[in-house]
């Protein structure tokens, strides 16, 4: 897991905006726009406040750099006119007094050289902090070189205002050109004499850019002069005046730690490296203001086209941070401490469903600027839950007994051609295309042998339910199974039918050469086939879905959307789909984990587009036929084939009835089919639902036959319906029947299931004797 | 509830009585009341109940 975790710490999550990049304070333009946009003035202030320290002096002198660094300015657009949002704000801000906090005084006293913007900011901040201050001013009166820029009398006010619950010592007409004309006591000391002032010796041509924020930065203009902090600010260091008042600001903190920690550590302006995402940026015009101010409703419309930059590339993308409104690092967070060792009654584990929620559409890492790999690190979870021993089981159970199945006896299967007695090519259709449409396996393996006589096929499952699973282990044997049985149909070529397998294929089983079905059609040609030939042209529209497994397939994209052409298909692209690859919900088998997070997503992916779909994954069609989007394979439109949607059951029995037609083109006699061990009638209602919920027929015939068996089970006299349950594997399945007067035939009415065992169990298998009542 | 006085043990034809049971789910074990032939002991989990407070139950469990 440390491997994906290292990248978590590129992520551009806390980057601040371009704006607050550009603002001379930092302004957290997002908390200050978001406030706006809801018309909350007062709470805008407090941030405005917050940032600047003497707001109404802080708008007057500011000249704006946030401007240009706006991303909506580029091409023909317009940047958010933050200057006026600020003078709005301060324009209609009713609460303009600061809070007085009856702090505790300190002990440490600080003194300020230089009354002026930059001092005067300093001085506010750590008389709030409660320090002991004394600033020295050579003339009679503070304010510095702002009275030659701005309104004198809006300067003094705001000064008064927000010191007005300081106590703050101002020395005036104290001229201190030395540094030995600083009273002894003092703690730490702020020069802030202005342009070409006194600066003790320390030297005040700084490059900025060479500026760490480390601690004892020689570049640093500060300096520990007879025990004393010293720190260098404002326009001394050739600041413009915003930044001398920022300065200010920002060296109180420098101060307060120095004096904390006895460390000096000059304070450096906050740069950003955030992207954002460029669907966002509009080239909407900026509101234009009626009067000199923006009114209320202006400034709430023209904060509004603010987009708050922030990265959110993986929030846009990923289905799942989508779904559970958490960031990655929250994310990252919850998935380390639910896969922490130890007990649950230790920690919380917060992220179990979640991690088995993923789709493994790699999304994240694909559209994240970094390259984080949320995908690889719910992989790493899932495995080591398993190891734990802390994956609920029923998450995946019923995908590990379907893949169970297709690796067994009544579906699995491995051949040589049947017309040539070699492999240089084998067909593996996958275990999903084999159990939903065998019509079209047989199909295509028909087409292959037409094509490439060589060609052998092997039935079965690639392992990944187990990698899903988190069981490593038995995702390695499954691994293991296929490329011995590779080994002995003479290492083929491997032509895949499902882009899952395919990745899986490569990633783990590299020395395995594969090409995938539709590569090969298109290269051989599919005019002959029925879909195709007689120049079939088709009246509908369709888009084409491409799996997220394809999302480095170009190739095959490719392919798909020339066999459509030939098919005689109109095709109308899907704008997100055509860029990025995104999961129809199928993969990471989340849809028991969290069947509500399945079908959102299968929704959100058919509102992508109104035409019928084209899929080249069996998986996305029967996901979007589950919903009734109208959805079809390619190979059902290049083999004339209509789509259809089966149950659980029938399913099974599908892969059983592939691998006898398979056995009978080499003339071996069938496997037996799974069945049923009495006549059980069900409606197709009953039969629809229980498929649903993930129940077998033979599963409910075994449960009856259990009931049948022992006697035990609930008689309803109104309806003439018993009704019992049976543990099998890990679930209980109950069975609600009727049945025929002779006692051969049974009906059913309901069935259904639970994953919480009831003790009994044991009592009833004879395990244990006190019934426990 | 409407289907509860309907049913009856086929064993021990006595109607059916709200009963504690041991439930065990993951790690975790508890006994909750359920409808059970006061006899031989024969439980019945309606529908309602295993699709609803237990599949929630089940739920809570799963992320504990």
């Amino acid at each position: 897991m440390n491997t994906y975790l290292d990248g978590f710490k590129d992520c551009l999550q806390h980057e601040i905006s371009f704006c607050a990049a550009a603002c001379p304070f930092n302004l957290d333009v997002n908390t200050f726009i978001s406030r706006l946009q809801e018309g909350r003035f007062d709470a805008a202030y407090k941030v405005f406040r917050d940032a600047t320290g003497f707001p109404f002096i802080a708008e007057a002198i500011c000249q704006g750099p946030c401007r240009s660094s706006c991303p909506l300015a580029a091409g023909n657009g317009e940047a958010v006119d933050l200057p006026a949002l600020e003078q709005a704000c301060l324009t209609y801000v009713k609460k303009k007094d600061p809070v007085f906090y009856n702090l505790p005084q300190k002990k440490k006293s600080i003194a300020i050289v230089g009354g002026g913007i930059s001092g005067m900011a300093c001085a506010l901040r750590l008389s709030t902090k409660r320090y002991s201050v004394t600033l020295y001013e050579k003339s009679d009166r503070t304010g510095g070189h702002l009275r030659d820029i701005m309104d004198e009398a809006l300067m003094e006010e705001d000064f008064e205002r927000q010191m007005q619950h300081l106590d703050c010592n101002i020395e005036y007409n104290s001229e201190i050109t030395s540094i030995e004309d600083i009273p002894e006591g003092f703690d730490a000391l702020y020069v802030a004499t202005g342009n070409g002032g006194c600066s003790f010796g320390i030297e005040t041509e700084i490059d900025f850019s060479l500026l760490t924020g480390e601690i004892d930065d020689p570049s640093a203009p500060c300096a520990i002069i007879n025990d004393m902090g010293v720190f260098l600010g404002g326009s001394l260091i050739g600041r413009n005046s915003a930044e001398a008042l920022a300065d200010g600001l920002r060296i109180s903190t420098a101060i307060d730690n120095f004096l904390m920690t006895g460390n000096l550590k000059y304070p450096v302006h906050k740069e950003t490296s955030v992207r954002v995402d460029e669907s966002l940026l509009s080239e909407q015009p900026a509101v234009s203001a009626s009067e000199d101010v923006y009114s209320k409703e202006e400034a709430v419309e023209e904060a509004k086209r603010c987009i708050r930059c922030q990265c959110s590339a993986c929030m846009l993308h990923c289905d799942i941070t989508e779904y559970t409104h958490k960031w990655p690092l929250r994310l990252r967070d919850e998935i380390l401490a639910t896969t922490a060792p130890g007990k649950s009654e230790l920690h919380a584990t917060p992220a179990v469903r979640l991690i088995n929620t993923c789709t493994h559409c790699g999304l994240c890492r694909e559209t994240c600027p970094e390259s984080i790999d949320m995908d690889g690190l719910i992989q790493a979870a899932r495995i080591r839950m398993h190891k734990l021993d802390k994956m609920p089981w029923a998450f995946n159970d019923f995908f590990l007994r379907d893949m169970a199945f297709s690796n067994e006896e009544k579906s699995y299967t491995y051949r040589k051609s049947p017309k040539t007695g070699k492999a240089s090519y084998a067909f593996f259709p996958g275990c999903q295309l084999s159990a939903s449409a065998p019509e079209l396996v047989t199909d295509a393996y028909e087409y292959i042998l037409n094509n490439e006589p060589d060609t052998g096929i092997m039935l079965g499952c690639c392992g990944v339910p187990a990698l899903w699973a988190g069981d490593d282990e038995l995702y390695k044997q499954e691994l293991d199974r296929i490329h011995d049985h590779w080994q002995e149909l003479g290492r083929p070529v491997m032509i895949l039918a499902c882009p899952t397998c395919r990745n899986r294929f490569s990633e783990e089983l590299p020395d395995i050469e594969t090409v995938l079905l539709y590569e090969l059609m298109d290269k051989w040609g599919v005019s002959q086939l029925p879909g195709v030939s007689g120049g079939a042209s088709r009246s509908k529209f369709y888009s084409v879905f491409d799996p997220c497994a394809t999302s480095e397939g170009e190739a095959v994209r490719d392919s798909v959307r020339s066999l459509c052409e030939e098919a005689g298909v109109n095709l109308v692209p899907l704008p997100v789909q055509e860029k990025w690859t995104a999961c129809c919900s199928y993969g990471g088998h989340g849809a028991i984990a969290d069947p509500d997070f399945a079908s959102q997503v299968k929704q959100k992916r058919i509102s992508e587009g109104k035409n019928p779909y084209i899929t080249y994954c069996i998986n996305c069609r029967d996901a979007f036929m589950s919903e009734g989007k109208e959805s079809v394979h390619i190979l059902n439109l290049l083999f004339d084939r209509e789509p259809h949607s089966d149950t659980v059951s029938l399913r099974r029995h599908n892969r059983t009835a592939l691998k006898n037609s398979i056995l009978a083109m080499f003339g071996e006699d069938p496997v037996p089919e799974e069945e049923l061990t009495m006549k059980l009638e069900i409606s197709p209602e009953v039969r629809k639902k229980i498929s649903d919920d993930y129940i077998l027929e033979s599963e409910v015939a075994e449960v009856i036959s259990f009931c049948e068996r022992t006697g035990r089970t609930l008689y309803d006299t109104e309806k003439d319906t018993y009704t019992g349950y049976r543990k099998i594997g890990n679930m209980t399945y109950w069975a609600e029947y009727s049945k025929s007067d002779d006692g051969q035939v049974y009906t059913l009415v309901n069935a259904y299931s639970h994953r919480m065992e009831i003790e009994l169990e044991m009592v009833w298998n004879g395990e244990k004797i006190d019934i426990d009542m | 509830m409407e289907k509860k006085s309907t049913l009856i043990c086929n064993k021990c034809k006595v109607p059916l009585e709200e009963i504690e049971v041991g439930f065990r789910y993951l790690t975790k074990q508890f006994r909750h009341k359920v409808s059970r032939c006061p006899s031989c002991g024969q439980v019945y989990i309606p529908e309602e109940l295993a699709k609803g407070r237990m599949a929630e139950v089940e739920k809570i469990l799963e992320e504990k």
